[in-house]
């Protein structure tokens, strides 16, 4: 019997591997429609992506377009693309800074916004998910008033209100930490925009966990689990905490996405080389191949995380986990 | 059944005058009003009653469980157990701390809730959520664990043991699932357990085998049971006393047999018309009493069930009945029974039942 078992825990773990190569799979077919569909979409754009064409004559026209292989047919220049791609060569700056390999270009930034934009989710997540737990657990009390207070100002004030805040009073007036960042104190720098893109996160997993917790706590499962004598604290490590997980994380992972995507006004405030500023110069700018890479890095992020929450489900909740020799 | 000979039987709950409110938007809702009850170790006692009765607020007490808008007006509970170290304890179970509470509950004092699809946690394995109580209470570890959490599933009738501790609860049925619940309520080998309608979610033959896993599982244990349900035909199959609570009061107490068979408060005797059996095809029409239990926001003056009583004296909306002895084991709170109230007799239809029923092995139902 001990030997079925194992068989059949064998066979789910499988069947998980499976899964995760079939969408890994997936995943990897989408990307590729979204290269196509983004290569034949920005060759559509009107304009042109070379610096005063107007002064340029046509043969100079020319001539720069044969340079980048502009002049070739879309499908050709689409298919040499990813032949290129493949081997890690993303193309060249038009005209953001002239014959720059994109690799070098975007590669920092992508470096700081991922970082900055991923801090921000973790720290907004694990103390939302804190403040969440206490406002639950102590309802009606000081504690979930203060909380509710910090979850409608973190919902309805915009992150420039925070990051202005933090820049003063922190930043400015206390001298905590630097008020720009700074590539060479990377680390010190990013904390206040941490903490300002932080809010939001913070406040919608608080508001989040804090609804799913009172719900949890007055379910079925709890009454027989507090029927069985169990102190408070290993109430809400055993059962809590797991089931709360499984729903925080369906509002969690797409505002991670959110982030990692960088946000314009943090960029601009705090002065951050990160991806936001560069794609919409390159978008006005007609820089195909900066825009291509950008929209790229953004649909491989979001795909991923996807792909992360549900492995992430499947561990967190066993009811959706596969059913491999299942009877 | 010679369970009412009262020099044998050992005590184990003890409830005296229970009595709660509720505080609610509309106003105090008086919930229990005056609950006395007593069991009996390896007896079960059923408690019958509509919606709304109290019932389940009643045994809740003996739990522990309370909501936060509750008010125990008075009353006591007294539990009688036998502690870790051999000795014999008397405790009030309703002015427990929560933290003494928590040391009976799962326990000495186990409960059966009544939607078994409900009351696992979804994201914890059987043999997880078995093993909580008993490693917090006794202590158990490792194989000696595993081996109590097999031999607990052996009891509670699942096969393919190993396998079913490894299985999430959606991995089970319905009935494999409250036959977890229970096991996980005589996981610590309780004096007593509350079964809160344990069959009412279940289809019927369903119910049928949890009913008589929960008598075998008392004979083998001699746990004192209390049953809690509005189903009349699961209270013959499984009760050695019965009482009858209407309105947040009990109105009859008494064995099986003197509840069945010889009923006294008009409340009981509607209830047993009401109750379809397979014997009364006879009837073209199944009773229904009358009206809609009181609004217990109210104060009630006189019987509360007066107002749907077809047999109502007029000293019933005046005064409230005491409880009057039918014999030793058995007593209703209805002015019929006084000396000077007017002969009333159970109502006909009712009789010709009760004749048949006795005439049959089973008191049948369904």
């Amino acid at each position: 019997m001990a030997q079925a078992v194992m068989k059949k825990q064998r066979g789910q773990s499988s069947a998980m591997g499976h899964y995760v190569a079939e969408r890994l799979a997936i995943a990897v077919v989408t990307l590729f429609l979204i290269l196509f569909i983004l290569f034949m979409l920005l060759s559509l754009m009107p304009g042109s992506p070379f610096n005063n064409e107007e002064k340029l004559s046509p043969d100079q026209i020319a001539a720069l377009r044969a340079h980048y292989g502009l002049d070739k047919p879309v499908l050709e220049r689409f298919f040499l693309y990813v032949w290129n791609m493949l081997h890690g060569d993303f193309g060249v700056s038009y005209n953001i800074q002239t014959n720059m390999p994109i690799a070098r270009m975007v590669g920092p930034r992508i470096v700081t916004t991922l970082g900055i934009g991923f801090a921000a989710g973790v720290v907004g997540a694990i103390a939302g998910f804190l403040l969440g737990v206490l406002a639950a657990l102590k309802q009606r009390s000081g504690w979930d008033t203060a909380a509710t207070i910090i979850a409608v100002l973190g919902v309805s004030l915009p992150s420039f209100v925070f990051a202005l805040g933090l820049s003063y009073f922190v930043g400015f007036k206390l001298g905590w930490f630097p008020i720009l960042f700074s590539a060479s104190d990377p680390i010190r720098s990013a904390v206040l925009p941490v903490i300002a893109l932080s809010m939001f996160p913070l406040a919608s997993v608080e508001r989040y966990t804090r609804s799913e917790i009172v719900s949890i706590l007055d379910s079925d499962f709890m009454l027989l689990a507090k029927s069985k004598g169990l102190p408070g604290g290993l109430l809400i490590t055993h059962h809590v905490i797991r089931n709360t997980l499984i729903s925080v994380l369906t509002v969690f992972v797409p505002m991670l996405v959110s982030l990692m995507s960088g946000s314009l006004v943090m960029e601009k405030l705090f002065s951050i080389p990160g991806l936001g500023s560069l794609y919409i110069t390159a978008i006005q700018s007609n820089d195909y191949n900066v825009v291509l890479a950008i929209s790229f890095i953004y649909s491989v992020i979001f795909i991923l995380s996807m792909l992360l929450v549900d492995i992430l489900y499947v561990v967190v909740d066993p009811r959706i986990r596969i059913a491999g020799g299942s009877d | 059944m010679d369970a009412h000979n009262s020099s044998t039987r050992e005590r184990i709950l003890k409830m005296r005058d229970v009595r709660i409110s509720f505080n609610t938007a509309n106003g105090v809702v008086h919930a229990v009003r005056g609950v006395n009850l007593d069991v009996y170790r390896g007896e079960t006692v059923a408690i019958v009653g509509e919606s709304g009765s109290g019932k389940s607020v009643t045994v809740k007490q003996v739990m522990g469980i309370r909501s936060h808008n509750e008010v125990i007006e008075g009353g006591s509970a007294e539990f009688i157990y036998t502690d870790e170290k051999g000795e014999r304890r008397i405790v009030d179970l309703i002015s427990l701390s929560d933290g003494e509470m928590t040391k009976l509950k799962g326990n000495h004092i186990a409960m059966v809730f009544q939607d078994p699809l409900t009351s696992l946690d979804p994201t914890m394995t059987i043999e997880r959520q078995l093993a909580e109580g008993i490693t917090y209470h006794q202590h158990l570890v490792g194989k000696a664990l595993h081996e109590r959490c097999v031999e607990l599933l052996d009891l509670v009738g699942i096969t393919d043991v190993e396998a079913r501790l490894k299985s999430y609860p959606h991995q089970l049925s319905g009935g494999m699932r409250q036959r977890v619940v229970i096991a996980i309520a005589l996981s610590c080998n309780p004096e007593l357990l509350i079964c809160d309608e344990p069959t009412t979610a279940l289809d019927v033959t369903i119910q049928a085998r949890i009913l008589e896993l929960i008598l075998e599982i008392q004979r083998k244990t001699h746990v004192a049971v209390i049953f809690i349900t509005h189903n009349l035909g699961v209270v013959a199959k499984v009760a050695d006393y019965v009482n009858v609570m209407y309105a947040g009061k009990i109105v009859e107490a008494g064995t099986s047999e003197d509840i069945f068979f010889d009923p006294r408060h008009p409340y009981t005797w509607g209830l047993l018309s009401s109750m379809p059996s397979v014997l009364s095809k006879t009837e073209a029409r199944l009773y229904t009493i009358k009206g809609n239990p009181p609004n217990m926001l109210n104060e009630i003056v006189g019987d509360a069930f007066a107002p749907r009583n077809p047999f109502a004296l007029e000293i019933d909306f005046e005064k409230e009945p005491p409880c009057f002895d039918v014999n030793n084991h058995h007593w209703a709170a209805t002015w019929l029974l006084d000396g000077r109230a007017p002969k009333i007799e159970m109502p006909e239809q009712l009789r010709v039942r009760i004749a048949q029923l006795k005439g049959s092995e089973d008191i049948g139902y369904e």
